[in-house]
């Protein structure tokens, strides 16, 4: 908050690296102290209203606290890339928007209340609002954003107006009278795939693409995704109360594999393809969450450094040919680039390490089989086959500097070495196999379909939401607006009132005009009145 | 509790005493349109800080009307007029004083027919005030009416589309409401004998009686919220507006009618109101969902924040039919919010379309330039949209579950609706934030810095009201 303050075009690198050291300070201390925290609980009665007692609560339990020590070092990592990132303009506004991040976690994580969870949950929508800066990219985060909070809002209002307690521990009573369990279900359901991105919501995700790698690889691990694995944890009761639930999230699971694995292979975008992968992750994420919600913190979590580091070691192919994005114009830069290869390499070594540490399901088997089909494939094409870039680019080639590349080397070390799966036979196993696909996968896979337009450029999603939603309701409303606004009510009612005034006001005066057959017919009203009157007495 | 220093009245003076300083105000020259605007601002201030004191001494728990202040009228028939307030009323009254106060920042470059503007408006903010602190059914008729006197002369002046068609029509609503209350208030004198607006919620009226008394008051109120079908005429006047300041005041108009339906709907409805309640909801959901649409597919952005504000009122209209006492306390303070964005997002978006007719240009991507601006707006239009950015996240958190949990049906209609609502809104922001070669304002075209200033105090009220909605509150 206090860096907000500051002025973004003064001391533009200064301040970034101010904030860097602040948070690796506050780090340490938080590394060294947190354990004598233990489970303290710091309280503010927040609302206090007759129906509705919400506290705004920060704990310092041990899942947060486990949580955290993966967090916080990822954020110093993200801050670093955004300080040294040359397409970064503003690193300061980048790292502020990253630091609130950090605490909308915190905040949602230790809520005890739906009040402070979707909180949590709507600061998360709006700083990835200020993250994210391009204008269609941030159009599409805000609506799937903002739809999704609607839906989760309106599932919490139902809850709350059954169980008259916005306690998350309250939701038993919920869970067991199962008032609209169906609605609620979807509502949230629906709330949460839109937040990570899932199929039929992927566009918020896949935008992403159009900004910078830094704020980029952020937005798409950090900000919406993240809040709806947080979610879907603390609500998980909720999910399970319909029977609707696990087959809608099944089915959309396994389509954004299938779309995940098709997109890293055939987009040729190598953002895309990094953004497909972590699709894919989140899909895997909310299956192990829905099967545990435990596993977030015990398994989820601790892959993401791993998850971030892939997309750190594809970046780098980028960065280093001239910042050229498309995978059909690389290939063959394994001699030029071989450091990067390597550090790749060693990145994935680590990819595979950190899934080797999950419970052993097929879900986990997989995923892992996909994933590294995928990126055996990218790899292929980046750095093995024919070169297909222009001369410039060519000539151009340097591995990325140390800048870049003491960082994710660090990072991958100490992941490596703290995940220790290493010295099990499968690792090599794996490691061997990826090695085996990467050198015998054919370049034309990748770029089979990297011509094809339709494929790499179009929105279809876009295209049919238009036609299926957004169409109807701006037909409907103007249906609405010109046959019953100008028809019926301008037209027909007000013009028949008008109308009716005006016979009303002809008649009147025809009446006052001098003749004997209106003198005439004004005697007798005057007459039937007095009759009445004299009746109504009488009567009563 | 007895007010000190007879603080109700005051409030509702001060502002006309401000009016007869302005009418007094030299206006030509280097000061013609200055000394008025001053003298108006200085006028509210002191108000606002009239009214915070009232705050401190206000028990904010009680629900009856306090710092009663009572005056004599009439002997025979014996009417006495009352004044009182509880912590709804008065934050009612402090947000339309900041809401005036965001408009006056929106015209304080304003020359046309300034002078008048703010006679009229302090007029209005000192006949709304006493509206709002009436304690007793003929000071309520009366303010009630009488606020229509500037209003009218503000929609006259401001108002630029189909004048005299929009004048008559509001005449003749305003009339016939105004005609069908008093028949009310005469009936409800006649049964009641006592004529403090606390009693009459409380009235036995049964039979024929209770059904017309309901029916007129229901009526009147509606005549001045945008419900179905009485929304195209109020539709017609506020999209004709240009002025931002004219454009509040008559966004404020159906708060009156939302605080009328506060004050005198019983506490439970007997069979002379029920009928029409399980109608009005029907009516009210309709038009929500109608004027949505409406607002979704239309191009004009005055209209489009139009079309929000309706869906908003009539949603706490629909809060204020499930008769709980808490939900209409909770409507309060997310009326506060609401007020204050409405207002801010108002003021900017007039502001934008004056650039955009000053430089014969579009406004698209003109966010995407200027940087105060941009920030301004996209928070006001986050907070209205119900980001956790102001009170009526969390309050309409409470009223939106309450109406879920009266009637699913309704409810979901009700959400679609805030759904289509928000996105308008949204669609608008994305429009000003689409980078347009075409578009020929720049950074120069931002909004000065002091002006910046004073909207991020207003977004500082906001979020702090988002932390604990009587923030400002210290009890002695």
């Amino acid at each position: 908050m206090v860096f907000l303050l500051v002025n973004r075009n003064k001391r533009r690198r200064l301040w970034p690296i101010l904030m860097l050291g602040l948070l690796v300070v506050l780090s340490v201390l938080f590394f060294e102290h947190y354990r004598l925290l233990s489970d303290k609980t710091m309280a503010y009665q927040w609302l206090s209203y007759e129906e509705l007692q919400a506290r705004f609560i920060i704990t310092s339990d041990v899942l947060l606290g486990k949580a955290l020590q993966i967090l916080l070092p990822l954020t110093i990592a993200m801050l670093y890339l955004n300080l040294i990132s040359k397409r970064e303009e503003y690193p300061l506004n980048a790292g502020n928007i990253m630091l609130l991040c950090l605490a909308a976690f915190i905040l949602m994580f230790s809520s005890q209340d739906f009040i402070q969870l979707m909180a949590g949950s709507c600061c998360f929508s709006i700083l990835g609002f200020y993250l994210i800066n391009e204008n269609t990219a941030k159009n599409k985060f805000i609506f799937y954003n903002f739809i999704a909070e609607m839906a989760i809002f309106t599932a919490l209002a139902i809850v709350y107006a059954k169980t008259g307690d916005v306690r998350l521990n309250t939701l038993d009573a919920f869970v067991r009278n199962g008032w609209h369990k169906d609605l609620v279900s979807i509502l949230l359901i629906i709330g949460v795939l839109m937040k990570s991105g899932m199929f039929l919501f992927q566009n918020q995700l896949l935008d992403l693409q159009k900004l910078s790698f830094n704020r980029m690889l952020y937005g798409a691990l950090f900000v919406a995704p993240l809040s709806g694995l947080v979610l879907y944890v603390k609500l998980h009761p909720l999910f399970l109360i319909s029977q609707y639930t696990t087959p809608i999230l099944y089915g959309i699971l396994c389509c954004t594999a299938v779309l995940s694995l098709l997109g890293m292979l055939f987009q040729d975008n190598i953002k895309a393809k990094i953004l497909y992968f972590y699709m894919l992750f989140f899909a895997f994420a909310l299956f192990e969450i829905h099967r545990a919600p435990e596993n977030f913190v015990a398994q989820v979590i601790p892959m993401l450094p791993s998850v971030l580091l892939v997309g750190w070691g594809l970046m780098l192919a980028s960065v280093s040919a001239s910042d050229e994005v498309y995978v059909s114009q690389m290939g063959g830069f394994a001699r030029a680039l071989h450091w990067n290869l390597l550090l790749t390499l060693f990145v994935t070594a680590v990819f595979i390490g950190s899934v080797l540490q999950i419970e052993n399901t097929w879900m986990v088997w997989s995923f892992a089989g996909v994933s590294l089909f995928a990126l055996a494939a990218i790899l292929h094409a980046v750095y093995l086959g024919k070169n297909n870039a222009d001369e410039k680019v060519t000539a151009l080639l340097r591995n990325a500097g140390w800048l870049y590349a003491i960082p994710i080397l660090a990072g991958s070390a100490v992941s490596f070495y703290a995940l220790n799966t290493w010295q099990a036979p499968l690792f090599w196993g794996m490691l061997g196999g990826f090695v085996c696909l990467w050198l015998l996968l054919p370049q034309k896979l990748v770029n089979l379909f990297a011509e094809n337009e339709s494929l790499q450029e179009n929105d279809w999603q876009s295209t049919l939401y238009r036609l299926i939603i957004v169409s109807p309701l701006r037909l409907l409303g103007r249906i609405l607006w010109l046959a019953v606004d100008f028809v019926v009510i301008e037209r027909s009612i007000i013009g028949t009132l008008s109308g009716s005034m005006e016979f009303l006001e002809n008649g009147f005066n025809r009446l006052q005009t001098q003749s004997g057959k209106n003198y005439l017919i004004l005697t007798l009203v005057g007459i039937a009145l007095l009759l009445l009157n004299i009746g109504i007495y009488v009567h009563e | 509790m007895s007010s000190p220093f007879a603080l109700l009245s005051l409030i509702v003076a001060l502002p006309f005493l401000g009016m007869l300083f302005v009418l007094t105000a030299r206006d030509e020259g280097a000061v013609k349109g200055r000394n008025a605007f001053n003298v108006c601002i200085f006028t509210i201030i002191a108000n606002i800080i009239l009214i915070w004191r009232i705050f401190m001494i206000l028990n904010e728990k009680s629900r009856e009307l306090q710092l009663l202040e009572k005056f004599s009228w009439l002997s025979t028939p014996n009417i006495n007029i009352v004044l009182g307030v509880d912590t709804l009323s008065l934050l009612l009254i402090l947000a339309v004083h900041l809401a005036v106060l965001i408009g006056l920042s929106g015209v304080r470059n304003n020359l046309y027919k300034q002078k008048s503007l703010m006679v009229f408006t302090l007029l209005f903010l000192s006949m709304v005030t006493g509206f709002f602190v009436a304690a007793d059914i003929f000071s309520f008729y009366l303010f009630f009416e009488a606020m229509l006197v500037p209003l009218f002369m503000i929609i006259g002046m401001f108002g630029e589309v189909k004048k005299q068609d929009l004048i008559y029509r509001f005449f003749l609503y305003n009339f016939i409401g105004a005609l069908i209350l008093f028949s009310a208030t005469m009936l409800i004198y006649h049964h009641q004998g006592s004529t403090t607006l606390e009693a009459v919620s409380r009235l036995p009226l049964k039979g024929g009686i209770g059904f017309y008394v309901w029916g007129a008051v229901c009526l009147s109120f509606l005549s001045r919220i945008p419900i179905w079908p009485f929304h195209y005429w109020i539709s017609s006047i506020n999209s004709g507006i240009r002025n931002p300041l004219a454009f509040v005041i008559t966004a404020l108009m159906p708060l009156t009618a939302i605080y009328g339906f506060i004050r005198f709907l019983p506490p439970h409805f007997s069979s002379g109101i029920d009928n029409y309640v399980v109608w009005m909801n029907i009516i009210g959901v309709i038009t929500m969902v109608f004027i949505a649409l409406i607002g979704f597919i239309n191009k004009d952005a005055q209209y489009k924040i139009f079309s929000y504000i309706t869906v908003y009122y009539i949603m706490y209209l629909l809060g204020i039919f499930t008769n709980d006492e808490v939900i209409v306390f909770n409507i309060g303070y997310s009326l506060f919010g609401f007020i204050i964005v409405i207002s801010a997002l108002e003021v900017l978006s007039g502001y934008i379309i004056h650039k955009e007719e000053e430089a014969e240009s579009t406004s698209r991507g003109f966010l995407c330039r200027a940087r105060k601006l941009s920030f301004v707006y996209s928070f006001m239009t986050l907070a209205a949209v119900g980001l956790p950015v102001s009170a009526v996240f969390v309050n309409n958190f409470l009223i939106l579950s309450k109406l879920l949990g009266t009637n699913i049906k309704m409810g979901m209609l009700l959400v679609f609706a805030l759904v289509i609502a928000g996105m308008t809104l949204l669609q608008e922001l994305f429009r000003l934030k689409d980078d347009d070669k075409s578009c020929r304002l720049g950074k120069s075209d931002d909004i000065s810095l002091p002006w910046f200033w004073f909207m991020l105090f207003m977004t500082f009220i906001l979020l702090m009201s988002f932390v604990k909605p009587l923030w400002f509150v210290i009890s002695e």
